[in-house]
């Protein structure tokens, strides 16, 4: 059994929860607000033992004589449903026990903050902000749950193919807000870049055509620096789906603190920082690569021959970024959308509607073909 | 001795000409119709589509064209002859008509003519003729599409005496612009695909914008810009070479229509050959 930890409201016993518009945590049941100042010191003393409180009811006793003698009570089960866990089964499983309610949550290693499912208070898993597993950094949400819908029902309704039921918030499964670990890659690269480049020059004379075409080895070389290079730090997220979502403004990070987890998922990293350097080196690269190829002019053909890039001042953070996850099922297909709940960018693949498509294939081409017998009939003519 | 020789040739040549020119005779019609189709090729339906079209552009420029089918030609051993000949002694681009121009078919040696007098002489360039006219209708000649050919005839005739209605000179090698038929399917069809090519562009953009999960290759976003300092600048010539091609030479050669004249005296223009 790991321990949980609740944020509880001061006033009235209620969990309290962040709110993203006020940047403060709040009580949903007495309004009370309290500033991530106050609550920056109680990482460490908020494990509260709340346990439920049993009650049972009162009987009136009856007079025996009155009564005809009755069997006794035959009130046996077969308690044999369930089974063991296999060894194996339960690898990658904790659970934990809420502290509210004593309703036994399950989740994986990696859950770092979630809600009871039976009460539905927020927990923080403490085990999971330990150590080395303390992230450096946290963007907290800004953009609130109706934020979320109210961008699917954006995105899908400014896409004239997309199926109408997509803006259609009751056709939403579920929505979540989870804190996704990101590894923030800082450094400096030294850059040196070799480009092959033609420049091209063109005469004629009386018999023939001629091009003169020169070639050159162009050398660029130069420093630049990275901040907050992310890598999405979680296997169970979806890579491409996460850089989607960029870019995140680090500078608007404050520095960790489980309060501002709750209400809201959250996961441990489970890829390392180093299984995650590959992907910062080849975005940090490309970006070299396309900045100092800017700097050569003057010529009509440029193409990279070989390149050099060295790192240094490097260094990794360990972030907690925050995003919300909706997913919604058609015709027997699941569609996951994200949207950066810092920023607010949308993204998440929409199917096609094959009418609408067939609609506009028709409508357009109609018209194209319309106008092009038109042109061909005038241009012939004129 | 030699007189003897050349007054008995004369004699000969003049002979075989007499019998030829008895022997060789042209149908004649009465009425100058524009389609006579002695050799029963169309169904009573296509004949009476091909008349009306031929029917509407005579009229419409003021000339005959026409179109003539037969088994044979009548003793004829020159289609060109044949054509001219019936064009002449039939009374075609006269009268209130200031030319004429006939397709000529005989199917007995799958020949075919085209002859032209008068204004349409001038009219059907030697370019305009084969390389427009005769290209448009001999394939379908060719497949045995005997309607589609006298359609496609009677549509480039007209294609080609409103060119030289809006342009005042007519269709010729140095022409910069096509001539256009009244109605042509290629290019109905032609602007269909187009269109539906052309729509898939808008529609292909559409569809696109439902894609917007993208991995970013780039890091563009968290490079800071006030720290790109460039420290090496060198460009190294290494090498130089150049291509030669021949440029293409000015189409040299006059346009116009070549002409000769018939049996009877009369200035025609045509082509022939076999389908």
């Amino acid at each position: 059994m790991a321990e949980l930890m609740e944020y509880k409201c001061p006033a009235c016993g209620g969990a309290l929860e962040f709110d993203p518009a006020i940047q403060k945590m709040k009580c949903p049941y007495c309004d009370s607000v309290f500033s991530m100042e106050e609550l920056a010191g109680k990482d460490e003393q908020l494990n509260t033992a709340a346990g439920a409180v049993q009650t049972g009811p009162d009987g009136e006793p009856m007079n025996p004589e009155d009564a005809v003698p009755l069997p006794e009570d035959q009130l046996n089960w077969n308690t044999d449903a369930g089974s063991e866990w296999d060894s194996g089964e339960t690898a990658g499983m904790k659970v934990y026990v809420c502290n509210s309610c004593g309703g036994e949550i399950v989740g994986d290693e990696s859950m770092a903050a979630t809600s009871c499912p039976f009460c539905g208070n927020p927990v923080v898993v403490m085990g999971n902000f330990t150590g080395a597993l303390k992230p450096d950094l946290v963007i907290p949400f800004k953009l609130d749950k109706k934020a979320a819908k109210d961008a699917l029902r954006m995105h899908a309704k400014s896409k004239k193919m997309a199926p109408k039921l997509f803006s259609d918030e009751q056709h939403l499964d579920e929505i979540k807000g989870i804190y996704v670990p990101y590894w923030l890659f800082d450094s400096s690269a030294d850059v040196k870049l070799r480009f092959r480049a033609t420049r091209t020059r063109a005469w004629s004379d009386r018999n023939y055509n001629y091009v003169e075409t020169e070639e050159y080895l162009v050398d660029r070389g130069g420093s630049m620096s990275f901040e907050a290079v992310p890598a999405d730090g979680s296997s169970k997220m979806d890579d491409t789906l996460m850089e989607s979502i960029e870019p995140f403004d680090v500078s608007e990070a404050v520095p960790f603190q489980t309060a501002y987890l709750a209400g809201y998922l959250a996961d441990k990293y489970d890829v390392t920082a180093e299984q995650s350097v590959d992907r910062a080196n080849e975005r940090i690269r490309k970006t070299a690569e396309m900045t100092f190829a800017e700097q050569v002019h003057g010529y009509e053909t440029v193409s990279l021959d070989s390149s050099s890039i060295q790192l240094r001042d490097s260094r990794v953070r360990y972030a907690l970024y925050p995003v919300w996850l909706l997913n919604t099922s058609w015709k027997g297909g699941k569609y996951t959308f994200a949207m950066n709940a810092q920023t607010g960018k949308f993204v998440g693949d929409l199917p096609v509607d094959k009418g609408a498509y067939w609609k506009y294939l028709l409508l357009y081409g109609g018209i194209f073909a319309a106008v092009v017998y038109l042109l061909v009939t005038m241009f012939q003519a004129m | 001795m030699k007189k003897g020789i050349l007054a008995l040739l004369s004699l000969i040549a003049v002979s075989v000409l007499l019998v030829c020119s008895v022997s060789a005779e042209v149908p004649h019609v009465e009425g100058r119709p524009l389609l006579y189709d002695e050799a029963g090729l169309l169904s009573s339906a296509d004949a009476a589509a091909v008349e009306t079209i031929l029917k509407s552009i005579s009229s419409q420029y003021g000339v005959d064209v026409g179109v003539m089918t037969f088994e044979t030609m009548y003793g004829y051993y020159d289609i060109e002859a044949f054509a001219d000949d019936f064009y002449d002694q039939n009374g075609y681009g006269t009268g209130d008509k200031t030319g004429g121009i006939l397709l000529i078919q005989v199917t007995g040696d799958r020949d075919w003519a085209v002859t032209a007098a008068g204004s349409c002489n001038r009219t059907f360039t030697d370019y305009g003729r084969e390389e427009y006219l005769v290209n448009n209708f001999l394939p379908y000649l060719r497949e045995d599409n005997y309607s589609g050919a006298y359609k496609e005839f009677a549509n480039s005739c007209a294609a080609l005496l409103q060119y030289e209605k809006d342009n005042g000179f007519p269709y010729d090698y140095d022409s910069d612009k096509e001539p256009v038929k009244p109605f042509s399917l290629m290019r109905v069809l032609g602007s269909v695909v187009a269109g539906l090519l052309g729509g898939l562009v808008p529609v292909s953009s559409m569809k696109s914008q439902l894609k917007s999960v993208r991995s970013q290759p780039s890091a563009r976003s968290y490079a800071r810009d006030d720290t790109v300092q460039i420290t090496q600048a060198n460009d190294f010539f290494i090498g130089r070479h150049v291509s030669r091609t021949p440029r293409e030479t000015e189409r040299s050669g006059g346009g116009g229509t070549t002409t000769h004249m018939s049996s009877g005296g009369v200035s025609h223009s045509g082509s022939h050959g076999k389908y």
